[in-house]
C-alpha cells in the first residue's frame, strides 16, 4: 500500500481556539476513511487541511511523500477535491457548475460536454444540465455538488457531512452514490451518521476535541460500539431554546439550539429508573416496560421500551432492591443536558 | 426652451461635438479607474497585508471628495512648473480624463470591494478546491460579483460624466478642445444663452438618468 497523506503533529488554531491538537495520521491510497465525532470536534478543519484549503498552524503534512508548501498546495488541490456540507453554486446552470473544474483544466469543449453528462448520470440527475443550480432542492444540490467533484475524477474525494442536511430518502441516495464511487480512489468522509460510517468506511478515526482518540475498523471502535446504544435520529424543532427531537415514537428534549435533522445519543449511565413518576428537574421522563435484562459484572443493562427502546445502566444492587425484571413497568428520566447531539 | 429642443432635434454640430467629448473623457476616466481599481479592489478584498484597513478607509473617505478641491490639487501637479508639468496634460482631454479617473477611483474601489466581500468566503474555497489557482480564484470571484462590479463602473462613469470642478480646473473650457457638457452649461448660462444651456443640460440629464435606469435594472438582476 502506498502512503498518500502523512500527518505528523498537525495543529490548527483560529486565534485562541484550538481546532486541531497534534493530529498524527497516515492515510493510505485507495482506502475509505471516516472521520467520526461530534459537531465541533475538528473534523471539517482536518478535511480542509487535507484538501489544501487551509494550512496547519504547526506540524507537518506530506502528500505523496512531498511536504506541503504554498507551491505544492495547488497541485494537491488538483488531485483532492472537497465537497462541502452546504452545497454552494456559481452563477448559472448545472452545466456551468459541473464544467467549471474541467474548464480550469483546459479540457476541449466536446470532452467537457460528454464528461458532464456522464457525471450527472452517475448522480442520477441525467439531463439536468440546463437547470438553474441555485434553485434545485437540497438533495439535488448535494448531488450536483458530488457530480461537480466526480467529473474531475479526483484521486482523493473529501466529503464533509454529506447527509446531515438531508432527509432520510435523499441521504440514502447520496450514500448509494458514494458506495459506487469509492472504488479506485481514496475517499475521506466526515460524518456523525453511524449508518454511513458502517456501510462505507474501511477505517474510522474518532475525533474528539481536536484530537484522534481512537482509530480502527468501524466494528472495532469502542466509541462507536458504545454509541450504538441509545442513538436516535429525528427532526428537531427549537422551543424556547430547547430542542425537541421527534425520533418517531417519543420526543426527546435536548439542551441545544439546533433545528432540523438531528442524531442524538444518551449514555446508558445517565438514565435514571424509577417505579413511580418522580418530581424531577430532568426534562425527559417516559413510562415504559422492561423488555430485556443483561448482566455485566456488577452492572445491569436494561432495555426499556417507551415507544423507542432505551438502554439503561443500573447497578446490580439497585436492580435487585427495586425488584426490576422483564415485563415490569418503570419510568426512565434523564436531563436535557445529558442528551448529546451528534 | 424651444431653442433648446431645436438644437437637440436638429443635431446641432457644436452640441453634438461637446456631448461626444464629454462621453469620451468620462469613458477614458472610467477605463483608467478600472485598470487601476479592479486589481486593487481584488487585493484589498481578498488578501491580508499591512495597511489594508487604512487603504480601505482612505478610499471610502475619498468617495465624496469635492471635485473642485481635487481639481485644484491636480492643477498644481499638472501646471507647467508643477511636478508633473512635463507630461503636458493640462488643458487636454487626456488630462481631464486622468483627473476624473483620480476622482472616481475611490468610487470604483469602494463599490467593487464591497461587491467582492458580499460573496461568501466559502465560494472562494469552492473554486479553489475545484483546482483554481489564486489568479483564477480572483477572476471567478469578480465574475460572481459581476452585477456589483458593473454597478461600480456605471456609478464611476456617472460621477466622471456629471462633474464640473475637475473639467474646469484641468480643462479650462477651451472651445473645440476641452469644452465638455458641464463646463459649457456653466459658460453659456453666464453668457446668457439659456437655450444652449438647457439643451446641454437635457442631454446631461438624459445620460445620467439613462445610466441610473441601467443601474436599477442591474440591482433587480442581483436580487
Amino acid at each position: 500500500m502506498t502512503i498518500l497523506y502523512d500527518l505528523s503533529k498537525v495543529s490548527k488554531s483560529y486565534g485562541e481556539v484550538k481546532a486541531l491538537d497534534e493530529i498524527s495520521l497516515i492515510i493510505e491510497e485507495g482506502e475509505t476513511l471516516g472521520f467520526f465525532g461530534q459537531s465541533g470536534a475538528g473534523k471539517t478543519t482536518l478535511l480542509r487541511i487535507l484538501s489544501g484549503l487551509e494550512e496547519p498552524t504547526s506540524g507537518s503534512l506530506a502528500f505523496k511523500g512531498k511536504s506541503l508548501d504554498a507551491s505544492t498546495r495547488l497541485s494537491l488541490r488538483r488531485c483532492a477535491t472537497m465537497i462541502f456540507q452546504t452545497p454552494l453554486f456559481l452563477r448559472g446552470d448545472v452545466f456551468t457548475n459541473v464544467a467549471y473544474g474541467l474548464r480550469l483544466r483546459k479540457k476541449p469543449d466536446d470532452e467537457v460536454r460528454t464528461l458532464v453528462s456522464d457525471a450527472l448520470e452517475r448522480v442520477r440527475l441525467g439531463g439536468y444540465e440546463e437547470r438553474p443550480a441555485r434553485r434545485l432542492s437540497g438533495g439535488e444540490q448535494q448531488r450536483v455538488a458530488l457530480a461537480r467533484a466526480l467529473v474531475l475524477d479526483p484521486e482523493v474525494l473529501l466529503i464533509d457531512e454529506p447527509t446531515s442536511n438531508l432527509d432520510a430518502a435523499n441521504a440514502k441516495v447520496i450514500s448509494a452514490i458514494m458506495e459506487d464511487e469509492k472504488r479506485g480512489r481514496t475517499v475521506i468522509v466526515s460524518t456523525h451518521d453511524l449508518d454511513l460510517i458502517k456501510r462505507l468506511t474501511d477505517r474510522t478515526v474518532f475525533i474528539d476535541g481536536g484530537r484522534v482518540t481512537e482509530e480502527g475498523a468501524p466494528s472495532e471502535l469502542v466509541s462507536i460500539t458504545r454509541l450504538s446504544e441509545n442513538v436516535f435520529t429525528g427532526v428537531s424543532s427549537v422551543v424556547e431554546g430547547v430542542a425537541q427531537v421527534d425520533v418517531g415514537n417519543v420526543v426527546v428534549r435536548a439542551a441545544v439550539d439546533r433545528a432540523g435533522r438531528a442524531t442524538i445519543h444518551v449514555k446508558p449511565e445517565d438514565i435514571i429508573v424509577s417505579l413511580e413518576r418522580i418530581e424531577t428537574s430532568a426534562r425527559n421522563q417516559f413510562m415504559g416496560t422492561i423488555v430485556g435484562v443483561e448482566s455485566l459484572n456488577s452492572l445491569v443493562l436494561l432495555r426499556v421500551d417507551v415507544g423507542e427502546t432505551f438502554t439503561v445502566q443500573v447497578t446490580d444492587r439497585s436492580f435487585r432492591e427495586m425488584g426490576l425484571n422483564v415485563g415490569r413497568r418503570v419510568y426512565i428520566s434523564f436531563k436535557a443536558s445529558s442528551v448529546i447531539v451528534l | 426652451m424651444a431653442e433648446a429642443v431645436r438644437l437637440i432635434v436638429t443635431g446641432d454640430r457644436v452640441v453634438f461635438e461637446i456631448t461626444l467629448r464629454s462621453l469620451r473623457t468620462a469613458s477614458y476616466a472610467t477605463l483608467l479607474a478600472s485598470v487601476v481599481g479592479l486589481p486593487l479592489s481584488v487585493l484589498i478584498a481578498m488578501r491580508e497585508f499591512p495597511g489594508r484597513r487604512a487603504l480601505r478607509f482612505f478610499f471610502n473617505a475619498m468617495v465624496g471628495v469635492p471635485t473642485v478641491t481635487l481639481g485644484l490639487f491636480l492643477f498644481t501637479l499638472f501646471s507647467r512648473s508643477g511636478p508633473l508639468g512635463g507630461l503636458q496634460l493640462l488643458y487636454t482631454v487626456p488630462g481631464m480624463a486622468v483627473g476624473q479617473a483620480a476622482l472616481i477611483l475611490p468610487v470604483t474601489v469602494s463599490f467593487v470591494v464591497s461587491a467582492i466581500e458580499s460573496k461568501d468566503e466559502e465560494l472562494r474555497d469552492l473554486v479553489r478546491t475545484l483546482g483554481a489557482s489564486e489568479i483564477e480564484t480572483s477572476l471567478a470571484i469578480v465574475r460572481e460579483a459581476f452585477s456589483g462590479v458593473s454597478l461600480a463602473l456605471v456609478s464611476s462613469f456617472n460621477r466622471a460624466f456629471a462633474e464640473l470642478g475637475i473639467a474646469t480646473m484641468l480643462g479650462a473650457n477651451i472651445s473645440g478642445v476641452t469644452r465638455v457638457l458641464t463646463t459649457a452649461i456653466a459658460l453659456e448660462k453666464d453668457k446668457g444663452d439659456l437655450g444652449l444651456s438647457f439643451a446641454l443640460s437635457f442631454i446631461l440629464l438624459a445620460v445620467v438618468l439613462g445610466l441610473n435606469y441601467v443601474i436599477n435594472l442591474m440591482r433587480e438582476g442581483t436580487a
